[in-house]
C-alpha cells in the first residue's frame, strides 16, 4: 500500500506526525493483513493436508484461535428443519444442539458477518439444550457456504471479556471462506466415508439380497411343497401366499389365486358378504382357530380342516391359514358314525341313534307338545328264520322296514333295535287321536304278504305305544312303556296294536318292584338250591337229586322259581341265579354223599339261552370241573333248546361229553319236535313230562305215548325218569306196566332245602 | 453496491430549496436507505423533516444544522443552502434513533443506540461504523455512553449540530422530526467497506501548563460537588486560566480579559490540546477550542478537560486547514483496503470554526476533499465540535476535520 506524502518533503512536526500517523497506521494494517494472511496459509494448508479422518474443523479452529480471542466454537449447519444443528464444537458437548434461526442468524446465513456488542449472543440460543452456554458471551457469527450448504461459524468469547470488534470482523469476512472450504472437505470426507459406507451396504445388501432370495427361494419351495394348504391374506383378505397344495384344494392355480380377496370370489353377492364376514371374524379371533369348511370344487364337495391365525408381522396384520384336505378322513367317519348309529341290515336308525332322536323329541316338546313312540316286534319271526333260513329273515326284516317307513308321516322315525324289534318314533303328536291311524297302518301293511326270493310270506307285527309326556318323560321309560304294550298285544292277539294304559302300568310298576327286589336278592345272595330226589322205584334207592332254585327272602318268605325266574332270564340274571344254585350244590355234596352215598347225581336246570352262551357254558364247567361234580353233573335242557339251538350242538355238547357232564331232556313230551330232537342229540337220559304222569293210570292215550316214548329210549340206550308222580296208583302203573325205574314227584318228596331231607325216602302214602 | 448520492440546493425559503432539492433528487436513480440532511440554521427544519419523510418514506434521517452553510463536491453552498446525502444500499442495513439528551446524556445516548439498532433489525450487533449529530456540550457524555455499549470496537464518528453565529439555534434532525438540544444517532451495517479519519492540523506552540482548576456544578439533588472535569478551567499552574492562555497566545484575548466574552474566532489557530497518545515518541494532540473567557478569569472551552490534565498552546495556519481536509478524505479513502473497493463517496465534518479561520477559502476546502475522494460525491457539514477515532479512541474533538468514506 503506498503511503502518502512520502514523495513531498516533511516541511513541518504536523506533517511529520501526519506522516507517522499515516505510517504507523499503515503499518499497522499491513502487518495486520499479513498476520491474518499468514494464519489463512496456515489454516488452508493445513486443511489441504488434513487426513481424510480427521474433523477439518478441529483445525480451524486451532487456526482461528490465533486470530480471535474465544472460547468456545461451534459449526451450525442448516438441516432439513428450520434450525440449525451443532455439527462441530469446542466442547464437544455442544454437538448436536439444535438452535432455531432468528433474524440475526438469517442475515448471517444470508452472508454476512456479525459480531453482537450487547454481551449477548443470538436470540437463537437453543437454551437449555446448549450447556456451557452464556448469555453473557460476546459471540462472532461467520457466514459459511458450500453450494448448497449453509451455515454459520461460531466464536464465543468468555464472559468479562472485551466483545470482537471490527478488525474481527474484517477478519472474519476472509476467514468465512476457509469455513467454507473447512465444511467442504468435510461433506466431501463425510462423503467420501458416506460412500465408502454405501459400498460397502451395497456389497452387503447384495450379499443379504441373495441369501434372503435364497432363502426365500428356499422357502418358497418348502412352502410349496408342504403337504397342506398354507395361506397368508392381508387384513382385507388378499391372498398374499399361497402354495400349490392350497391352490389344488381350491381348484385354481396358484398364480390365479394369489393377490385375490373375497370380493373376487364368483359367487352370490351373500356368499362374498359372508367370506368376507368369515374372514373378519377369523382376523379378530385370538389364539389359534381350527374350522371345518366343505367347499365344492369340481363340482365335488371337499371337506378341509383349515387352522387360523391372525398374526402381526412388521406391523401388517396377516391372517396365516393351513388347510388340510380331510374329505376321505371325513367320509370314513361318516360311515363310522353312520355304522355306529345304524343297523347295517336296514340301514335304518339303531337303537343307540333311536335313543338320541328321542331325547331330541323330548327337549323338542319340552315346553309343550306329544309325540309317542312304539315298539313293534314280529311275530313268529324266529319260525321264519328256523322254517326258511336266515338270509331269507334278513330279507323279511329289510322288506318290513321299507314297508314300514312307506306309511310313515314325514318327520316320523323308525329304528332297528334288535332282531325282529323296531322303534317307531311319532313326532309330532297333535292330539292323541291321531296316534291309532299311524299305528294301523302300519299293522295293516304288515300283515300284507311279502313275496322273498320266491317265497310268499305271511307275517304280521304286534305293537305297543307309549305317549310323552303321558307315560313317561324320558326314553327308557317310554321304550318301556312301549316294550309293555307290546308284550300285552303279542299276549293278547298277535298281530294287533295296544296303548299303554293304567292297568300295564299298574303290572310294570310291579314288575319293576320285583325287578328291584331280585336284584337285591342277587347281590344279597339269597338264593338256594332245594332238593327232590330221583328214586328207583326197584329198590327204594335214591339215585339223585334235581337241584331247584329258590328264592328266601330276608323274612324267611321263600319263593319258587315261576314267581321270578321269567324276568330274571329277562333281565340277564339267570346266570348268577344259576351259579348260586351250583354253590350251593358243591356246599351241600358232603352231606349228600354222607348220606346218599357218592353215587348220587345232581341235576341242574338250564335255560335255553344259557345253554347256547358257549362263555356261559365254559364257565359252569370250569366251575363243575373244579369241584368235582362233572361226572356226577346232569344238566337239565328243555326239547327247546336241543332242538334250536345250533350253537349248543356244535360248540357245547362236545366240551360237555369231554367233561363227563350228562345231558337230560326236561319236559319231553311237551316240545314241538321232542322225536326229532332224539335224533339229532345224544342225550342221557329224558325225563317224561308230568303231563303224561299224572293219571296215567287211567289215561290210555298217555299210556300209548308213554310206551312209545319206553320203546325208543330202550332202543337209543336212554334212561327215562318219570316226572310228577304224586300218587300211589301212578307209581303202580309205573312198576306193573312199564319199565321205567326211576321216578320223581310228590309221592316221595316235594323238593326240600338240603337239611330238611330224610335219610330215606319212603312214599308219602299207601 | 452502494452509491451515494449528494445534492444541495440554496435558497431563503425552505419550501423554495425544498422544491429545488426534490427537482434535483427526482434525476436520481435508485433508492435510499439513509439520508443525512444538513442545512442553514434559519431554515423550517420541521418542513424539511416532512419532505423528506414523503419524499423517502420510511428511510432513517440524520443531520442537523450546519455552520454558515455546507460544501459538496459541487463546490460551497452559503448559509442559506440545505444538502442532502443519500445512500443507496439495498444489501447493508441503517438505522436511525434520535432523541433528546435530557440530564443524563450518556444513558440517553446508550438507549438511542439500541433504539437505532433495533430500528433495522441489528438489535445486539456491532455495527461497522455509528455517526452521530448532537447538540453542543455534552459530546464526551455521549460518547461514554456509546462507549459503554460497543467500547472501542467501532468508530464513533460525527459532529456538534452548529448556527451560525453561536447563538445557540443549532438543532438536530432525526426520524421524527427536528429536536433541540438532542441527539441523533445513526449505526451502519453497509454492504462495503467503510473507513474513517479524524485529524486536528496544529502543532504546540511552546507553551504548556497543567490545569488546576476546574469549575464546577451541583450533580443532582445530592449536592455532590464535581470538579474534577468540566468545560470551564478556572486555573492553569495554578494562575487564571485565561490570563495564563492570553500569554500563551501574546495576548491576543487582552481585550475580553476584564468583562469576557466569546473568543472563538481569536483562538481558531492558536487552540489548546491535550495529549492523545504517542506514535513513535510523537505526540498526538486532542485540540480544545476555547469558547470565552469569564470575568472571573476562567477559560470555557468546546471540549471537557480535567484536572491534572497537561494543556499545550497550539498554532496553525489557514494553509494547513485548507491542505488538511484533502489529507484527512485521502486517509479515510485508504481505510478502504479491500482491492475491489471504489469510493462511492464521503461524509465529511470539518469544524466550524476552522471555516471561519479560512474564510474565503473555504472553497479551496471543498476542491481539496473532492481531489482527496478522487471526485467522488461528498457533503460537508461545519460544526463545534467533532467526534472520531484517534489511535484506536472514539474522541470528541475540536477544530478537527472527521471525514467517513464509503465503499462501492
Amino acid at each position: 500500500m503506498p503511503s502518502a506524502r512520502v514523495d513531498k518533503p516533511i516541511e513541518s512536526p504536523e506533517e511529520l506526525r501526519e506522516a507517522l500517523l499515516v505510517l504507523h497506521r499503515e503499518h499497522e494494517a499491513v502487518s495486520i493483513g499479513a498476520a491474518q494472511s499468514q494464519t489463512l496459509l496456515d489454516a488452508l494448508e493445513s486443511l489441504l493436508t488434513i487426513d481424510p479422518s480427521d474433523d477439518p474443523f478441529a483445525q480451524v479452529f486451532d487456526a482461528l484461535r490465533k486470530a480471535f480471542t474465544f472460547s468456545q466454537a461451534l459449526m451450525l449447519a442448516e438441516t432439513a428443519g428450520d434450525d440449525l444443528e451443532c455439527i462441530v464444537a469446542e466442547p464437544a458437548s455442544l454437538v448436536h444442539t439444535r438452535w432455531p434461526i432468528d433474524s440475526q442468524f438469517r442475515k448471517v446465513l444470508g452472508g454476512r458477518v456479525v459480531a453482537t456488542i450487547a454481551s449477548t449472543i443470538s436470540d437463537g440460543t437453543p437454551g437449555p439444550a446448549a450447556p456451557g452456554l452464556n448469555s453473557q458471551q460476546s459471540a462472532l457469527y461467520l457466514p459459511v457456504r458450500v453450494r448448497e450448504r449453509r451455515g454459520i461459524l461460531v466464536l464465543l468469547r468468555a464472559p468479562g471479556l472485551e466483545g470482537f470488534d471490527r478488525n474481527h470482523v474484517a477478519l472474519a469476512r476472509k476467514c468465512s471462506l476457509l469455513a467454507s472450504h473447512a465444511l467442504a472437505t468435510r461433506v466431501a470426507s463425510q462423503t467420501e466415508a458416506e460412500s465408502r459406507s454405501l459400498r460397502e451396504l451395497t456389497t452387503q445388501l447384495q450379499l443379504s439380497e441373495q441369501v434372503a432370495k435364497r432363502n426365500a427361494d428356499l422357502l418358497n419351495e418348502v412352502v410349496n411343497v408342504l403337504p397342506v394348504g398354507l395361506t397368508v391374506q392381508d387384513a382385507d383378505g388378499r391372498l398374499l401366499v399361497i402354495n400349490d397344495a392350497a391352490a389344488a384344494l381350491l381348484g385354481r392355480p396358484a398364480a390365479a389365486l394369489r393377490g385375490t380377496a373375497p370380493h373376487d370370489l364368483q359367487g352370490t353377492p351373500e356368499l362374498v358378504e359372508l367370506e368376507q364376514w368369515s374372514h373378519r371374524e377369523r382376523m379378530e379371533s385370538l389364539g389359534q382357530r381350527t374350522e371345518e369348511r366343505t367347499l365344492t370344487v369340481r363340482d365335488k364337495p371337499v371337506t378341509l380342516l383349515t387352522t387360523c391365525t391372525a398374526v402381526r408381522i412388521f406391523d401388517e396384520r396377516l391372517l396365516l391359514s393351513t388347510s388340510l384336505d380331510i374329505s376321505d378322513r371325513k367320509r370314513f367317519e361318516d360311515e363310522l358314525s353312520r355304522r355306529a348309529f345304524h343297523d347295517q341290515l336296514t340301514d335304518l336308525p339303531n337303537r343307540e341313534l333311536m335313543h338320541e332322536l328321542v331325547d331330541q323329541a323330548l327337549r323338542a316338546n319340552a315346553r309343550g307338545g306329544m309325540f309317542a313312540l312304539a315298539f313293534i316286534d314280529l311275530d313268529n319271526f324266529k319260525q321264519v328264520n328256523d322254517y326258511y333260513s336266515h338270509a331269507i329273515g334278513d330279507r323279511l326284516l329289510i322288506e318290513v322296514s321299507r314297508r314300514i317307513c312307506e306309511h310313515l308321516r314325514p318327520g316320523d322315525r323308525l329304528a332297528r333295535i334288535s332282531g325282529d324289534e323296531f322303534l317307531l318314533l311319532i313326532s309330532p303328536l297333535d292330539e292323541r287321536t291321531d296316534l291309532p291311524p299311524v299305528i294301523n297302518r302300519v299293522v295293516d301293511a304288515l300283515k300284507q304278504p311279502f313275496t322273498i326270493e320266491g317265497h310268499r310270506l305271511l307275517t304280521s307285527a304286534s305293537v305297543g305305544a307309549s305317549i310323552f309326556p303321558l307315560h313317561g318323560d324320558n326314553y327308557e321309560t317310554l321304550r318301556r312303556c312301549a316294550d309293555s304294550a307290546m308284550y300285552r298285544a303279542k299276549r293278547d292277539r298277535k298281530g294287533s296294536a295296544t296303548y299303554f294304559d293304567l292297568a300295564m302300568d299298574t303290572a310294570m310298576t310291579a314288575r319293576m318292584a320285583l325287578e328291584q327286589r331280585l336284584r337285591v336278592a342277587i347281590r344279597e345272595r339269597r338264593f338256594r338250591a332245594a332238593y327232590q330226589p330221583k328214586v328207583r322205584i326197584s329198590t327204594g334207592e335214591v339215585t339223585g337229586f334235581e337241584a331247584l332254585v329258590r328264592w328266601v327272602d330276608e323274612d324267611g318268605t321263600t319263593y319258587l322259581p315261576g314267581s321270578f325266574i321269567e324276568l330274571a332270564g329277562e333281565l340277564g340274571l339267570l346266570d348268577d341265579i344259576t351259579r348260586f344254585v351250583l354253590w350251593d350244590v358243591e356246599r351241600m355234596m358232603p352231606e349228600l354223599d354222607a348220606r346218599y352215598g357218592p353215587q348220587c347225581s345232581v341235576s341242574i336246570n338250564l335255560s335255553p339261552r344259557q345253554a347256547a352262551d358257549v362263555v356261559f357254558m365254559q364257565s359252569l364247567l370250569d366251575q363243575l370241573s373244579e369241584s368235582g361234580l362233572a361226572r356226577r353233573c346232569v344238566l337239565e335242557l328243555t326239547e327247546e333248546t336241543l332242538g334250536t339251538t345250533d350253537h349248543f350242538q356244535r360248540d357245547v355238547l362236545p366240551r360237555l361229553r369231554a367233561h363227563g357232564v350228562r345231558v337230560s331232556i326236561d319236559d319231553f313230551g311237551t316240545g314241538y319236535s321232542s322225536l326229532s330232537t332224539l335224533t339229532d342229540i345224544t342225550a342221557d337220559e329224558i325225563k317224561v313230562d308230568r303231563a303224561f304222569i299224572t293219571a296215567i293210570h287211567e289215561r290210555p292215550r298217555s299210556q300209548g305215548i308213554l310206551k312209545a316214548i319206553e320203546s325208543l329210549c330202550l332202543a337209543l340206550d336212554i334212561s327215562m325218569v318219570a316226572e310228577g308222580v304224586e300218587t300211589a296208583e301212578e307209581l303202580a302203573y309205573l312198576m306193573n306196566h312199564t319199565a321205567i325205574d326211576i321216578v320223581q314227584g310228590y309221592y316221595f318228596s316235594p323238593p326240600v332245602l338240603v337239611e330238611e331231607i330224610p335219610l330215606s325216602f319212603t312214599p308219602a302214602a299207601g | 453496491m452502494t452509491q451515494l448520492h449528494v445534492h444541495a440546493a440554496s435558497g431563503v425559503d425552505t419550501r423554495d430549496v425544498l422544491t429545488l432539492l426534490d427537482h434535483e433528487l427526482s434525476g436520481a436513480r435508485g433508492s435510499a436507505h439513509l439520508v443525512f440532511a444538513f442545512y442553514g440554521c434559519d431554515h423550517d427544519d420541521a418542513a424539511l423533516h416532512e419532505y423528506l419523510s414523503r419524499r423517502f418514506p420510511g428511510t432513517p434521517v440524520i443531520g442537523g444544522t450546519s455552520s454558515g452553510g455546507l460544501i459538496t463536491h459541487q463546490g460551497v453552498f452559503d448559509e442559506t443552502s440545505i444538502g442532502v446525502l443519500v445512500i443507496d444500499d439495498a444489501d447493508g442495513d441503517y438505522g436511525v434513533a434520535a432523541g433528546g439528551l435530557g440530564a443524563d446524556p450518556a444513558q440517553s445516548a446508550e438507549d438511542l443506540l439500541q433504539r437505532a439498532l433495533a430500528s433495522c433489525g441489528c438489535g445486539g450487533e456491532l455495527p461497522e461504523l455509528i455517526w452521530v449529530y448532537q447538540a453542543p456540550g455534552h459530546e464526551e457524555a455521549v460518547i461514554e455512553g456509546l462507549r459503554r455499549v460497543v467500547g472501542d470496537r467501532c468508530p464513533i464518528v460525527g459532529g456538534s449540530s452548529a448556527d451560525n453565529d453561536v447563538t445557540g439555534k443549532w438543532r438536530q434532525l432525526g426520524p421524527d422530526g427536528p429536536l433541540r438540544d438532542g441527539l441523533s444517532i445513526a449505526v451502519l451495517f453497509p454492504s462495503r467497506a467503510i473507513d474513517c479519519a479524524f485529524q486536528g492540523g496544529y502543532e504546540p506552540s511552546g507553551p504548556s501548563g497543567i490545569v488546576t482548576g476546574i469549575g464546577y456544578e451541583v450533580h443532582g439533588e445530592s449536592g455532590v460537588v464535581t470538579a474534577a472535569s468540566g468545560r470551564e478551567i478556572l486555573s492553569i499552574d495554578d494562575a487564571p486560566a485565561s490570563s495564563v492562555y492570553n500569554r500563551w497566545i501574546g495576548g491576543r484575548v487582552s481585550g475580553k480579559l476584564e468583562e469576557g466574552g466569546t473568543i472563538l474566532a481569536e483562538t481558531t489557530m492558536c487552540p489548546l490540546a491535550v495529549d492523545a497518545g504517542s506514535v513513535d515518541g510523537v505526540t498526538c494532540f486532542l485540540l480544545v477550542h476555547p469558547e470565552s473567557v469569564r470575568a472571573g478569569g476562567a477559560l470555557t472551552t468546546f471540549r471537557e478537560l480535567q484536572v491534572g490534565d497537561r494543556i499545550y498552546a497550539m498554532k496553525g495556519d489557514r494553509l494547513r486547514l485548507i491542505d488538511r481536509a484533502e489529507r484527512v478524505v485521502e486517509q479515510a479513502r485508504r481505510g478502504l483496503s479491500a482491492p475491489r473497493s471504489g469510493i462511492a463517496g464521503a461524509l465529511v465534518v470539518y469544524c466550524g470554526g476552522c471555516k471561519l479561520a479560512v474564510g474565503d477559502d473555504i472553497g479551496k476546502v471543498a476542491t481539496a476533499i473532492a481531489n482527496g475522494l478522487g471526485d467522488a460525491p461528498f457533503i460537508g457539514c461545519f460544526t463545534f465540535g467533532e467526534q472520531g477515532r484517534l489511535l484506536d479512541r472514539n474522541v470528541h474533538g475540536n477544530l478537527m476535520i472527521s471525514a467517513v468514506a464509503f465503499g462501492c
